[in-house]
């Protein structure tokens, strides 16, 4: 009951935040200049007249107003002006269309990724300050510092250019379950996931060699389980308290997109749509994308404060 | 010891990573070029009836997203769309006796229209075509359309579409701002301006609106001097004068009237402010606003109307029926009209077409009715349609090719239209052997570069990181365009803080000194090395007399303006650059360069002192200048880093040194220009380019004009200029001479109604001397600094080739029209096979 009374508050916040975060930023994006652009031989009048009919110089509050019943009545959130590509379509089909290279290379790069970097963190801990540890933690060193643009170029001239292994961009098409589609999506998942793997196994290197030392541990060694058992059902348990979260909000994040990997392996993804929407101030796409990745981003810390009860049966969201 | 043969396992993993890391970036070198190259057979140009399959591959870093002139004319929508559509008139090649092309030669052949007539006559007391205008003719043509038009499923085209197609063009419901092209460009189309505004009410610009003033509007006028923010009473619509002066949005109406006073207005600020919100009438009818009133119009006024400038006004634009618009089905269903308001001569005296019959009556545009109102959406205001955009089943065709395949942000297709009439014709015999073009949308450069080794694309643009290496390749072209790119500067007093103190750019040596420091042979060098220095706004891809091939750069008055704009001196004898004296004009325009390290030095300290005089900087102080970029790229920072380079350059040795500082400023794409007018920032590289065939009009829009005109710091209404018109010796273009200012100089240039003269009926020399003239004093203004001309560099895949690599201003280089291949779609792919899966094209040209 506790936790149910939590997660509705929880719920009701985010939406108080999600309203004020998104007045905000139609008011703001509204309060910038009209963006009137006459070229050469063009009619300033007319442009500003087409911008007048689509309500631009109506006060904000009424722009609001028209803005929200267009997206309840209508589903209506608008066209695209200014946006490369999207001009004069819908936003939200724009949108839409784009999720789910991007989706799947996320999940891709989580599925690969987690058991990777767990298998590397919980070697490095078991192995502590032995040579295998150490080259795993000068490994995961390089692949944080780093940048993921250098490994998609590393990864595309080396495997797609010089090796022929993999197309040098995703395969056109819907068909995103086949495996050419697959096989052309591997070298973004690759410069996707290296910074994940060296992530995860950092930070379960860390949280396993705390718990290993911990007297729980010498109480289950002298209760006679194995060091095998041991590990397994009381050391890797309690590393995964924090490190479980970790995971859940990294894969809540596989809508983001990632705006240079999109852009080597010519992905259609989301990734570069939100910074583009701001750069040409098509104010229709900002104001969807910024509604779209604060509900993610709400959403994302809820999920990840939940998820400790169930992962831990000793803490209890809510309870007083 | 295991302790020690781990660390030395370690040790010699991390010498084996490495040495394998070397080894994969030795691979990355390219590979020495062989002197025969690959020793591809070149084969002969087999055109549309070639059976075998041919397919262009092709990149793009920006996908077309609406593919109808109707909607955009947005460069890489036009050039998707122009393989859709059809012209109506078309350049092709000239060609000798042998068969062989002219170099710059070109003709105009009839295409989708088999005849263009002049019927003004046929229409007095019609679309306000009056007896003078019919005698003078050219101001309604009739073009009659081939009867074997369809539409890519077969559907007939007649000269009804295009007339439907215009009426949506300009529909009011619609509001393109495409539609001004039929009113404000080239041509006037009859009416096309009130069919689109019909309807339209609130507040507009009294000029625009009404055009003609008298005394019956004096009530509907109100006076403004105010800005968008001011008036929100008006709707954010402001007077024709702010427009005209150029002033951004962020002057306030108190800027605007201090400004005009202290530019010679013989009145008060305050008793400008007094006039706001009046009517014309209040003004009359009041003695003091009155005395106000003459001062301002008597400042302002050069021209008849000319009252008009400093009002806004509420009006409802009258409903009108679209056959009040001068573009109807003429005699018979194929036969199609246009009227227009000013005059074109697409029609030589011998019946022939001119150039202008391809240049400004190519293509109307055209949708498929049933396909438009299947897709129209009248529930959003304006109305929009998803014609010819979304995807293939949007799509309709009536040019050589036809969309087949569409994903959005990934991918299009265009496959050959069996239906189009021009397969078959002989004048497209051996032509249009590509069967299916293919563009992947690639946004990073080094990707498509690597697809392009790989032969997976057939062209790609020479990126500056590659152009050492491959310019002298064999399939390396440069197509030169008619873009200039210039230095812009502003100075603005509002913006000066501790951090950024521009006002430095406000003194002529200041500018003067940056436009000497610039050496342009080598920017271009270092940043954009396929492109060319530029010493003047209009390079060589200005024609004045198009069917001579005459080109403004090359006449002696173009030539003389550069001189003397550089700081050449005229002698007896010639022309004395620096210390050498030339008697050859063109060997003295070749000695200019622009740049003058020592001359800029001193002028650089003439600035400081004269800005240290006037309180304007204190010794010591950071010059910030903020320098726009829309995203910082590695080529923005090698840009800014010489510019850098250059000021400490300059400024070695002056008071000025180390002080100079560039500093990004990170403009919108949408409203960059106004940011600039706004002082926002300081310094822009932008560039001014088409209208190849009217050096005139581009220069005196985008250089005099305001509204068009980047750098605001400056005047040209305040600039005079002392010129002798020589004339024919008759009494309709007699000598004189006149002393103007540089926009009244460049409303004669361009034939404005109440210029001091229409200099486009003089003779052509007198129009060359004031476009010169005119050209001499902008670069003395130095507020816009020309630095290059740019060429686009690419390299074509061995694959296919043009058909001749002379650039032509007319066809290009031949276009995927007349591409021929040496290699067919299997072909190819075994050819790449065989050479490893790499292809390199570090082969020099054999010649």
């Amino acid at each position: 009951m506790y936790m149910f009374k939590y997660i509705l508050k929880r719920i009701g916040l985010m939406l108080f935040t999600f309203c004020t975060i998104m007045l905000m930023c139609f008011v703001l994006i509204k309060l910038l200049p009209i963006p009137i652009n006459a070229g050469l031989g063009q009619d300033r009048e007319l442009l500003e007249a087409r911008l007048r009919e689509r309500g631009y110089y109506d006060p904000i509050m009424v722009q609001l107003w028209a803005y929200i019943t267009r997206i309840f009545t209508k589903g209506d959130f608008g066209i695209g002006i200014n946006m490369p590509g999207y001009a004069n379509q819908p936003v939200w089909d724009a949108f839409v269309s784009r999720l789910p290279p991007t989706i799947l290379i996320n999940i891709y790069s989580t599925i690969i990724g987690v058991p990777i970097g767990l298998g590397l963190g919980i070697l490095a801990a078991l192995k502590k300050n032995k040579w295998q540890d150490q080259a795993i933690s000068t490994g995961v060193m390089v692949m944080i510092a780093v940048p993921s643009i250098v490994y998609a170029f590393m990864i595309q001239y080396i495997f797609c250019f010089k090796l022929g292994w993999f197309p040098l961009i995703m395969k056109d098409g819907y068909d995103y379950l086949s495996w050419d589609m697959f096989r052309s999506m591997l070298p973004a998942v690759l410069s996707l996931c290296l910074g994940s793997i060296a992530g995860y196994a950092r930070y379960t290197r860390a949280e396993l060699t705390e718990v290993l030392t911990g007297e729980y541990m010498l109480l289950a060694r002298t209760k006679g389980l194995t060091r095998g058992q041991a590990t397994v059902r009381h050391a890797l348990r309690n590393a995964m308290v924090p490190i479980f979260p970790m995971i859940l909000s990294e894969f809540v994040g596989v809508f983001s997109g990632s705006l240079i990997i999109e852009k080597v392996f010519a992905i259609p993804g989301v990734g570069a749509l939100y910074l583009t929407s701001i750069q040409v101030l098509d104010y229709d796409f900002f104001m969807l994308l910024s509604g779209f990745y604060t509900l993610i981003g709400l959403l994302a810390g809820i999920i990840v404060d939940i998820s400790y009860g169930f992962i831990d049966p000793r803490i209890r969201m809510g309870a007083k | 010891m295991t302790k020690k043969w781990q660390k030395s396992a370690m040790l010699l993993a991390v010498v084996m990573l490495a040495s394998a890391t070397a080894t994969q970036f030795a691979g990355c070198k390219p590979t020495e070029p062989e002197a025969n190259g690959y020793g591809i057979e070149k084969r002969e140009r087999t055109g549309w009836e070639d059976e075998k399959q041919y397919t262009f591959n092709d990149y793009t870093s920006q996908m077309p997203d609406v593919w109808n002139e109707i909607f955009t004319s947005d460069a890489t929508n036009t050039s998707m769309a122009g393989y859709l559509n059809s012209s109506f008139f078309e350049y092709d090649y000239k060609y000798d006796e042998n068969g062989d092309i002219v170099p710059g030669g070109f003709t105009v052949q009839y295409s989708a229209a088999t005849k263009l007539e002049d019927v003004t006559a046929d229409y007095v007391g019609q679309y306000g075509i009056t007896e003078e205008m019919a005698e003078e003719g050219h101001h309604a043509f009739a073009i009659t359309l081939r009867n074997d038009l369809k539409w890519d499923d077969g559907t007939a085209i007649k000269a009804e579409d295009f007339v439907y197609t215009m009426s949506q063009q300009l529909s009011p419901n619609y509001l393109f701002e495409t539609a001004s092209n039929y009113y404000s460009g080239n041509y006037i189309v009859h009416n096309a301006n009130a069919y689109v505004k019909q309807g339209q009410k609130g507040w507009f610009e009294a000029r625009n609106t009404y055009g003609t003033y008298t005394d019956s509007l004096d009530s509907s006028l109100i006076f403004t001097v105010g800005n968008t923010t001011d008036n929100e009473t008006y709707n954010g619509v402001v007077c024709n004068m702010r427009t005209l002066m150029g002033f951004p949005d962020s002057y306030t109406a108190e800027m605007c009237a201090s400004y005009l006073v202290s530019n010679g207005c013989a009145t008060t600020a305050d008793a400008i402010l007094a006039l706001q919100g009046k009517t014309f009438a209040e003004i009359k009818a009041d003695a003091t606003m009155k005395e106000t009133w003459d001062a301002v119009i008597g400042w302002w006024q050069t021209e008849p109307n000319e009252e008009l400038d400093f009002f806004v006004t509420n009006y409802t634009y009258p409903e009108m029926d679209f056959s009040e618009v001068g573009y109807f089905v003429g005699e018979n269903e194929y036969e199609l009209v246009l009227v227009i308001d000013n005059t074109l001569s697409p029609i030589g005296e011998d019946g022939s077409l001119t150039y202008e019959a391809a240049y400004y009556l190519q293509s109307f545009p055209l949708v498929k009715k049933a396909l438009w109102e299947s897709l129209e959406d009248q529930t959003t205001s304006p109305w929009t349609n998803k014609y010819c955009s979304v995807g293939v089943a949007n799509s309709a065709s009536w040019g050589p090719y036809k969309l087949t395949n569409y994903q959005a942000g990934v991918t299009y297709t265009l496959s050959r239209n069996e239906k189009w009439y021009g397969y078959g014709l002989t004048q497209y015999a051996k032509q249009f052997q590509t069967d299916t073009m293919v563009t992947r949308y690639v946004p990073e450069w080094n990707t498509a570069w690597q697809m392009f080794q790989k032969g997976e694309i057939d062209g790609i643009g020479m990126d500056v990181s590659i152009a050492a290496d491959y310019r002298n390749s064999s399939q390396a072209y440069f197509t030169p365009e008619t873009w200039t790119f210039s230095l812009n500067m502003q100075s603005n007093p509002a913006v000066r803080t501790a951090e950024r103190n521009n006002l430095l750019l406000k003194y002529d040596e200041f500018r003067k000194a940056v436009s000497l420091a610039i050496n342009r042979d080598d920017y271009c060098a270092q940043n954009s090395p396929s492109s060319q220095a530029a010493l003047g706004y209009l390079n060589q891809m200005y024609y004045y007399d198009v069917a001579n091939g005459k080109i403004y750069r090359e006449t002696t008055q173009a030539k003389e303006a550069i001189l003397k704009a550089y700081g050449a001196e005229q002698t007896a004898n010639g022309w004395k650059v620096g210390n050498v004296e030339y008697t050859d004009l063109d060997e003295a325009v070749d000695a200019v360069t622009g740049y003058n390290l020592t001359l800029a030095k001193e002028l650089m300290e003439q600035a400081y002192n004269k800005a240290v005089a006037a309180g304007d900087y204190a010794k010591g102080e950071k010059i910030v200048l903020t320098y726009g970029i829309e995203t910082q790229t590695a080529n923005t920072d090698r840009v800014r880093d010489w510019f850098q380079n250059m000021f400490n350059k300059a400024t070695e040795g002056t008071s000025l040194e180390g002080m100079v500082e560039i500093k990004y400023f990170q403009f919108s794409s949408a409203t960059w220009t106004d940011q600039f007018k706004n002082g926002e920032y300081d310094l822009m590289f932008s560039a001014w380019g088409s209208a190849a065939f009217n050096p005139y009009y581009l220069f005196g829009e985008t250089q005099i004009n305001a509204t068009n005109r980047y750098a605001l710091g400056w005047d040209p209404s305040k600039v005079e200029l002392e010129l002798t018109i020589n004339g024919d010796g008759t009494d309709k273009c007699p000598e004189k001479t006149l002393t103007l200012n540089l926009e009244q100089w460049n409303d004669c240039m361009q034939g404005a109604e109440g210029a001091a003269f229409n200099a486009t009926l003089y003779p052509v020399e007198d129009q060359l001397k004031i476009l010169g003239a005119l050209e001499e004093a902008v670069l003395k203004a130095y507020w816009a600094i020309p630095v290059y001309s740019r060429y686009a560099a690419s390299l074509m895949g061995y694959k296919c080739d043009y058909t001749s690599y002379d650039y032509n201003t007319f066809m290009s280089y031949g276009g995927i029209q007349y591409m021929t291949y040496h290699f067919d779609d299997a072909e190819w792919a075994e050819f790449v096979k065989a050479q490893g899966g790499t292809l390199n094209y570090n082969f020099g040209r054999e010649d």
